[in-house]
């Protein structure tokens, strides 16, 4: 029973399609394979196989198995957006975005050929060029959630923060469960600074579709590493200056006052580090610290110079200007808070992969 | 041909009627020695199927044998080979239900090795329903489903026909091609049919392949599927308040149990999940055994073979077998002499052949990392800590 028997085309294409949907693209190809030796010619069933050879990654070969389906259909537009999408693909992305329009062209009324086009547009980054089109999109399909995140996607690398935020809100709407709309979201709020909530958001998506789970961890990494890059550099700067004063003074300065700054920003940094650690589930910190981008020593190094930073304030105090260091530690804490964002372009690339 | 041993033709047409004269392995011989010299030559090559055609078939000797009267006299020493109407066979109500039932005479002794499953089926399913008993006592229900999860090629299906075995039940395997119709209404009908026939036939142990396909997560289908019913349907089937299952046991297989639809794991539905990992030592070994059971093998070292394939699934040795038969094949070809599956030939393939789940544990590792907040992939977690996957 639970072998396939022959079946027809379109049963094949139901079946390949339900398999599609379960992300099972190896047996959605098998199936589709098994019905082309019955009807070689049919250009639904290359289509479809084109489609999940595209979905498996295998994009030389959907290529051939689109490239053969329009050589039969040529004005079909459905076709044209998996051939577009597959050449976007293989980096041949003018050749994508002109079969994305002629897809639009063959089939005006379409909104996936439209939601198609402004995607690829998008990610090519020509978010004004995307704008038109997405909007097209959502004109002819209101309740696709698809189509609201990716408008939210645009308006996001527009830099219209709150409008992109609020489409994404309206995808999940929508589909509660659309884990790119979480994840959207997310990105926005790593750019805005709420970093907790982004990393709340991250962890939300990842949870609500493993399948995303590479870009959700590396968004994480990519959030983490903005915090800590910035603290990283001022926490250098405050031991180069430290080092500037010791070098320069006859003799130490202290005062009480200057121990308060200091121990207020000893607090502080404890502070926002437990709050960082909080954010994050602690089963996520390994795989976090793991990531390619924390294999970099200047990171620990630079993490290290902190805590000899607040070390310096109380215990080695003799030996420097105190009212420098307080003020230092306190400028990491500020720098580090209200610095621009390293990670900024990754997140917002983010955004686009696989939509 | 002792003149001219080089004339093709002549020793094909000597094969031919040794053949016909019921002399196989000499014509089998000299179609080997006509492929010696031309490789390619078709009519060598349908001979010498011909020749192994008839070797293998019986021979006309066993074929007058009475077997009948044979069984007859040893039926006091062995058991006889196959049992009709036993108590233990459960017993299909009509013709129909006969053509996709198929009693399943494996028992979970037959599974070599993976000791964990095998501990939890028996403590989550078959002894509960071993001990009704004991289930009223401790006020516990067999009712709802099990799910089998884990990388593929690993063996799910193989452990539900054992439960099946074990149960003395009717097992009925129901594939995604099974239930999806083209017709609106189709495919529920189908759903509510297969459980029909399963609850005829009880005790049944009804078994969903790909449960992750049939019922996925709402969310992942697309806005013009009609694959929402099936989900529907399978939920009002499997609903313990609508609907008398008593003695269907239903069980299910999927890679991605985190892509069946929530409402299908709830209590009374496939409310218990066993993970399924890669076949242990004792596993692979037995698996590479099976796959070569009935090939030409001579010196196969299957401790060495489980101990060099860790990490490789049972659709990976069931490869590594093929690829060193064919091995074997091409070289017997090439020299006209019959030669045996070896240690060399499986080291080949071994070397030719990677496993194949890591994409698997990939998202695993993801759902592990991000989903297991209620503690449902545990094991899975546990698991992939002791082999190193995270």
């Amino acid at each position: 029973m639970t072998s396939d028997p022959d079946i027809n085309s379109a049963e094949a294409i139901s079946l390949a399609n339900t398999y599609a949907d379960a992300r099972n693209y190896r047996r959605a190809e098998e199936v589709l394979r098994s019905a082309l030796v019955h009807d070689p010619h049919n250009a639904g069933l290359l289509t479809e196989l084109a489609r999940a050879q595209h979905l498996r990654g295998d994009n030389a070969a959907a290529e051939k198995s689109a490239r053969d389906a329009l050589a039969i259909t040529p004005d079909d537009a459905y076709a044209m957006r998996i051939y577009a999408s597959i050449l976007f693909e293989l980096r041949r992305r003018r050749e994508g975005l002109s079969w994305a329009r002629r897809a639009v062209d063959a089939a005006p009324y379409d909104h996936l050929t439209h939601y198609e086009y402004a995607r690829l547009l998008a990610t090519a980054g020509d978010a004004a060029a995307a704008l038109p089109v997405a909007t097209e999109a959502l004109r002819l399909a209101p309740a696709s959630a698809d189509a609201h995140d990716l408008m939210g996607v645009v308006y996001g690398m527009l830099g219209r923060r709150s409008e992109s935020t609020a489409e994404h809100e309206e995808a999940l709407r929508l589909e509660p469960g659309h884990a790119r709309a979480v994840a959207n979201i997310a990105v926005n709020r790593a750019n805005s600074r709420n970093l907790a909530g982004a990393l709340a958001g991250f962890t939300e998506a990842g949870r609500l579709d493993p399948h995303i789970g590479d870009d959700v961890r590396k968004s994480i990494t990519a959030t983490v590493r903005q915090w800590l890059s910035w603290t990283t550099v001022a926490a250098w700067a405050a031991l180069w200056l430290i080092g500037q004063i010791e070098r320069n003074n006859d003799g130490p300065t202290t005062t009480s006052g200057a121990r308060v700054i200091a121990g207020l920003a000893f607090v502080v940094l404890v502070v926002m580090f437990g709050w960082l650690a909080r954010s994050l589930p602690r089963n996520l910190w390994g795989p976090i610290l793991r990531q390619r981008e924390f294999r970099s020593l200047k990171i620990y190094l630079g993490l290290g110079v902190v805590v000899l930073g607040v070390l310096g304030a109380f215990a080695v105090g003799a030996l420097v200007n105190f009212w420098v260091l307080a003020g230092t530690l306190l400028a990491t804490v500020v720098v580090s808070w209200v610095a621009p964002r390293f990670d900024k372009d990754w997140l917002d690339k983010v955004r686009l992969d696989k939509h | 041909m002792e003149r001219n041993p080089d004339a093709v033709e002549l020793r094909l047409h000597l094969a031919e009627l040794l053949l016909a004269d019921g002399r196989y392995a000499e014509a089998l011989s000299h179609c080997s020695n006509a492929l010696t010299q031309d490789a390619t030559n078709a009519a060598a090559l349908t001979l010498l199927q011909r020749c192994s055609a008839a070797l293998s078939a019986p021979s006309g000797e066993n074929a007058t044998f009475n077997w009948s009267a044979a069984e007859e006299q040893v039926a006091d020493i062995i058991e006889p080979a196959f049992v009709d109407d036993g108590d233990g066979s459960p017993d299909v109500e009509n013709e129909h239900d006969a053509d996709v039932l198929a009693p399943s005479d494996i028992k979970l002794a037959d599974v070599a090795g993976m000791e964990d499953v095998k501990a939890r089926l028996e403590i989550s399913l078959l002894g509960p329903i071993r001990n009704p008993e004991l289930m009223r006592a401790y006020k516990v229900s067999a009712r709802g489903g099990l799910l089998l999860y884990g990388p593929p090629g690993c063996g799910k299906t193989f452990f539900a026909k054992a439960v099946s075995g074990e149960l003395e039940a009717n097992f009925y395997p129901v594939g995604i091609s099974d239930v999806l119709q083209r017709w609106l209404g189709g495919s529920e009908k189908a759903v509510h049919d297969i459980f029909e026939v399963a609850r005829r036939n009880a005790p049944c142990v009804l078994f969903f392949d790909e449960v992750d396909a049939l019922g996925m997560r709402r969310t992942n289908m697309r806005g013009d599927s009609g694959h929402r019913t099936v989900v529907n349907a399978l939920l009002a089937e499997t609903d313990p308040a609508t609907s008398d299952n008593t003695g269907v046991y239903v069980m299910g297989a999927t890679n991605a149990p985190w892509d069946v639809d929530s409402a299908l794991r709830r209590p009374g539905r496939f409310d218990r999940v066993i993970f399924v990992g890669l076949p242990d030592s004792d596993a692979r070994a037995a698996i590479v055994r099976f796959h070569l059971r009935e090939r030409p093998v001579a010196g196969i070292d299957l401790k060495a073979i489980a101990a060099r394939t860790d990490g490789f699934s049972g659709a990976d040795l069931a490869h590594i077998c093929d690829t060193a038969t064919q091995l074997a094949m091409a070289d017997s070809v090439r020299s006209g002499q019959v030669r045996p599956i070896s240690m060399t030939d499986i080291n080949a393939a071994m070397d030719q052949i990677r496993p194949s789940a890591g994409e698997w544990f990939d998202i695993a590792r993801n759902v592990v990392e991000f989903g297991n907040r209620d503690g449902t992939y545990d094991d899975l977690a546990k698991y992939m800590r002791r082999k190193r996957f995270r």
